[in-house]
């Protein structure tokens, strides 16, 4: 740091650093700038990065010609439904793998584990199958019931559970406490970061699918955004790309948003969702 | 057909079916889709009142889409109090996945009793028994369909019967067409000192036309050659005299010296930096917006899908395809389609004449006009009111009739599509020679056929 | 969801119920762990064992989406064998997901150690957010966006490209360029959670380890070598798994971006096995490609748990 190869090398690192990091934010830049030009200035090259007429046309338009607030809330309730159940779900499972005793606990966990290493969707025809049986095609429900088990967060949060130290779980059990007090007044409030993390890491593997809404989601009243854009630019119009990248904007804002408070959380508990194994 | 004749090529969605637009941007109102949210479901037939309801499936869920359909089976049921119309419109991107995305819902349990199919899905359907023939309707409706058929271009009905109907029976009754044809910027052309092309121009007049208003560094080229079959190549090999099946669609009839000059010529347009590589990502109307390129393939095209991009009708120009041996187009025909399953059919068949009867036609009801198709009856095709609503030379459409080729629908189109596309992008990039792709072509269809 | 919920109600009262009646409470007591775990594995069975099973199963039977299955004995794996867009299918899954995870690694550990030695808290926040970020869009809506940059004659990397004197492929539409492409994008959007995977595992490795390699004067390539490296190789693993299991999943960027093409040359596995039951309505087939995916998985992944015996230490455990 003192002498000067250090500085220089400071500097030149902090340049990379930078440059990379403008490098990752100039497609969503593009985007951006692209959504708020009038048409007839969208995609022309060069590119105009700082455009001289701004209009909200595109906005407009992707609101006006899908019913863009409904998919976008589909979306959100989907992800939120899944999030919460399924970390709950796997709360109660990483528990008992992490901190009870019982018979086949190892090889239960096991088969769950080889399960996580294969794609979900090779099985896409029975999972049709019995989604078919339950009625459940075109709903919402045939994509928030199946993402309900999320075999990582059970992995991530046993691994986590496990670090706790038990005396302070002996110490809640001669005071009387069930599992219910254990969980509430001793697991959770260590694993918060490590729940976040995994409320983090499912939620974006909901908000990201595209498959599963693509096999099971037809009607547009159940339709999610994301598959909802996708469709709007092949199928309606080749729908204009303006439009498009109005709607990824919208749906961009929100999380960006969310991210700067996010960080901290993020970085900690997924973090420690990687060394903690 | 229609919107996009192409299987499974993005790119022909995107050309072409744009016209999801608005009738005018006037219908179009900044409340279009309140009132569709509840059009989706599946159909609870039979009711209390005595109130058939019916499900017809669309292709598309865009505002203008549904409005346009929920008007008409809003007059509908206005004619017919007994019977209410629900649409089921389906979120796919090109006929292809529209295909899938319905038999998937079938299979998944959900009640249809009509499909909006073009012919690009016809042996499709009803060859696999969905479809349920309508040949008792007809012979108790023969005069009304007498009637509409003598209202119909006699050579696309004869297509239209021999390709739609495959073992003899009436699947289908025709309800709307599209026509390919191309359309020019005439801003584009204008700046670049281009003079409006002859409608009998031909393929070295098309050529000179790219060569004058193309400029590689600018990236201005002079057409977005289409990576799909309706819009892609098949008009190519219908101006040039070649066909990709023989007449009764049981052989390949691809492999031919016409298909290899046709091929030939328009590898050489994006050799010489006069049309762009083909492109899942490229939009058409976006790039004929900006200038980019002066001239993309149309079909039925409305105000308010130009104004997505900021157009208007009035800054296109539509032209017939350039010739080489002989005028040429390729066509699908649309038509609603009455399921197997339905236990509504008497229903379904009302609607089906209701939307093919002269007023309706000429009101562009349906997707007719906003969806990329136009009406089947010459009269309301023809009729001018219809046609203002295009841009000018919007008549080609219908002129072009008689020298127009159906887009392949056999059983296995979209396997057959999805192959061929493939060999078409491959082709237009230089990565195997028209000779090999002609040949690559015919096995794919011996295969699917 | 209301059956998960409900279990777990019942599963918290279990325990309290028992401290009342001490006899019963042993016996109960040991039913409790599985009443804990019994809404994850109702699941688990219903929508993740039961369904791998079966896809084994319909893989021995011709079934057209809407018709009535025929058992067909091994037709569906003959066919397989000679049926080269599957082998394509695996290759380019293979080829990706290697590419991916070798580029993940690679790439999320330099920025990792980047932002580690980087003495500026404002770099090292913009980065950590530039990364980040994406990670949290929707994949459908990252491949839209990329697809408009990507074009070759249209989109402003071609274009830049050649401004600074390149001759760019046409990365989408060149069987050659279209897989390490579809790598590019798909690093874009996930880079970011391997490289916090990294950043926290550096953090991690305790300072005194470094300062006795210092004293035992290693240089600094020494002591990437022999600490960081080691120390950081369960994360890796970790990391490696994860982003191995993103990847050969693949469906989105193929699917939106290329369609498979050109020339099935980045058709993926898990699209193929969608267009074939649900495009080409041919469930048993679908799954014969499902159930081929599955045991080439199984056995990669057993390789690379059996490399990473050799190159993983677990010095913390």
């Amino acid at each position: 740091m003192r002498h000067p190869g250090r500085l220089t090398g400071q500097i030149v690192l902090n340049v990379v650093l930078v440059l990379g990091g403008i490098a990752m934010v100039l497609p969503i830049l593009y985007t951006v700038i692209t959504s708020l030009e009038p048409a007839s200035q969208q995609f022309k090259l060069p590119p105009q990065w700082i455009p001289r007429h701004l209009t909200l046309q595109s906005y407009r338009l992707i609101f006006r010609m899908i019913p863009f607030t409904q998919e976008i809330l589909n979306s959100v309730l989907i992800t939120v439904v899944v999030v919460v159940g399924s970390t709950i779900v796997a709360v109660l499972a990483a528990y008992a793998f992490a901190r009870l005793h019982f018979r086949g606990s190892r090889p239960l966990f096991l088969i769950m584990l080889v399960a996580l290493m294969v794609p979900t969707q090779i099985s896409a025809i029975p999972e049709f199958l019995i989604m078919k049986h339950l009625h459940l095609i075109n709903t919402r429900p045939a994509l928030i019931i199946p993402a309900l088990i999320q075999v990582f967060a059970i992995f991530l949060l046993r691994q986590h559970f496990r670090t706790i130290p038990r005396d302070l779980e002996d110490a809640a059990r001669i005071d009387g406490a069930g599992h219910r007090l254990i969980i509430r007044h001793v697991i959770l409030p260590l694993s918060w970061p490590a729940i976040t993390a995994v409320s983090i890491v499912t939620g974006q593997f909901i908000w990201n699918d595209f498959f599963w809404p693509k096999l099971f989601l037809t009607s547009q009243s159940k339709m999610v955004a994301p598959l909802a854009l996708v469709s709007f630019s092949d199928a309606n119009g080749g729908g204009a790309l303006g439009p498009v990248f109005a709607g990824v904007s919208v749906m961009l804002v929100p999380i960006l948003i969310g991210f700067v408070f996010l960080q901290r959380r993020l970085t900690e508990g997924v973090g420690f969702a990687g060394v903690s194994r | 057909m229609a919107h996009d004749g192409v299987l499974s090529n993005r790119f022909t969605r995107r050309t072409l079916l744009k016209r999801t637009g608005l009738v005018g941007a006037s219908l179009a109102g900044a409340t279009g889709f309140g009132a569709t949210l509840v059009g989706c479901g599946s159909s609870n037939s039979g009711g209390s009142s005595g109130v058939k309801t019916i499900t017809l499936a669309i292709s598309g869920t865009n505002a203008v889409t549904k409005k346009n359909w929920n008007a008409t089976f809003a007059e509908f049921n206005k004619a017919n109090p007994k019977i209410k119309i629900q649409g089921l419109f389906v979120n796919a991107n090109g006929w292809v996945d529209f295909f899938s995305a319905l038999q998937t819902q079938l299979a998944g349990g959900t009640a249809v009793d009509a499909i909006y199919i073009p012919t690009e899905g016809m042996q499709l359907f009803a060859k696999r028994g969905l479809i349920n023939p309508l040949d008792d309707y007809v012979a108790k409706d023969k005069a009304y369909i007498d009637a509409l058929y003598q209202d119909i271009n006699q050579s696309m009905l004869k297509g239209f019967k021999a390709h739609s109907n495959p073992d003899g029976k009436t699947y289908y009754v025709p309800y709307a067409y599209n026509t390919t044809c191309i359309a020019y910027n005439k801003k584009t052309f204008a700046s670049r000192k281009v003079d409006p092309p002859p409608p009998d121009w031909t393929w070295d007049d098309f050529k000179t036309v790219c060569q004058s208003v193309s400029n590689k560094a600018k990236r201005q080229y002079g057409f977005l050659i289409s990576a799909d079959v309706w819009g892609g190549f098949e008009p190519w090999l219908t101006t040039n005299g070649a066909k990709l099946l023989n007449d009764s669609w049981t052989k390949s009839a691809i492999k031919s010296s016409e298909t290899v000059e046709a091929f030939t010529y328009c590898r050489g347009l994006v050799a010489d930096g006069l049309a762009p590589a083909p492109s899942t990502t490229a939009n058409g109307l976006q790039l004929l917006a900006s200038g980019s390129v002066a001239m993309v393939l149309v079909g039925a095209i409305a105000e308010s899908t130009l104004a997505q991009y900021g157009m208007h009708t009035s800054d296109l120009q539509i032209v017939p395809w350039p010739k080489k041996k002989q005028q040429g187009a390729s066509i699908g025909v649309g038509s609603i389609a009455m399921l197997q399953s339905s236990k509504e059919k008497d229903a379904v068949w009302t609607f089906i004449k209701y939307v093919t009867a002269p007023e309706q036609q000429k009101a562009g009801r349906g997707g007719t006009i906003t969806d990329g198709q136009l009406p089947i009856r010459d009269s309301a095709s023809k009729s001018p009111e219809l046609l203002k609503q295009m841009p000018d030379g919007a008549e080609y459409f219908w002129k072009m009739l008689p020298y127009a080729q159906f887009v392949p629908g056999t059983a296995n189109a979209t396997a057959m599509e999805g192959a061929m596309i493939q060999t078409w992008s491959d082709m237009l990039t230089g990565s195997i020679s028209p000779n090999a792709a002609a040949k690559q072509m015919e096995s794919q269809i011996k295969k699917n056929i | 969801m209301t059956l998960s919920k409900t279990r777990a109600a019942r599963a918290r009262q279990t325990p309290l119920r028992g401290k009342v009646k001490p006899g019963l409470s042993t016996r109960l007591a040991g039913l409790v762990p599985y009443l804990f775990i019994s809404p994850a594995y109702l699941l688990f069975t219903v929508f993740i064992l039961l369904p791998l099973l079966a896809t084994v199963a319909i893989s021995f039977l011709n079934w057209p989406l809407l018709g009535t299955p025929h058992a067909t004995g091994l037709k569906n794996y003959v066919d397989l064998v000679h049926d080269s867009v599957a082998l394509k299918a695996l290759r380019n899954t293979f080829l990706f997901t290697i590419l991916t995870a070798a580029a993940h690694l690679i790439i999320a550990l330099a920025l990792a150690m980047g932002v580690r030695a980087s003495r500026s808290r404002i770099v090292q926040y913009f980065v950590r957010t530039a990364f980040v970020a994406p990670f949290l869009m929707s994949g459908g809506v990252v491949a839209l966006m990329w697809g408009g940059l990507m074009n070759h004659d249209f989109g402003p990397i071609a274009y830049y490209l050649e401004k600074l004197g390149f001759n760019p492929p046409d990365f989408l539409n060149s069987k050659v360029w279209v897989i390490p492409s579809l790598v590019v994008v798909d690093l874009w959007q996930t880079i970011g959670i391997t490289f916090i995977f990294m950043l926290v595992g550096l953090q991690s490795i305790p300072a005194v380890l470094y300062e006795a390699a210092r004293v035992d004067g290693a240089s600094a390539w020494n002591r990437f070598v022999h600490v960081t490296l080691p120390m950081l190789s369960p994360t890796a693993l970790f990391a490696i798994v994860i982003s191995f299991i993103g990847a050969f999943q693949t469906f989105t960027w193929m699917e939106i971006l290329t369609n498979g093409g050109p020339g099935n040359s980045s058709l993926s596995m898990v699209q193929y096995v969608y267009r074939s039951a649900f495009q080409n309505f041919q469930l048993g087939y679908g799954s014969t490609i499902g159930v081929m995916t599955l045991v080439v998985l199984l056995l990669f992944t057993l390789v690379q748990f059996g490399i990473s015996r050799w190159w993983v230490h677990y010095e913390r455990m």
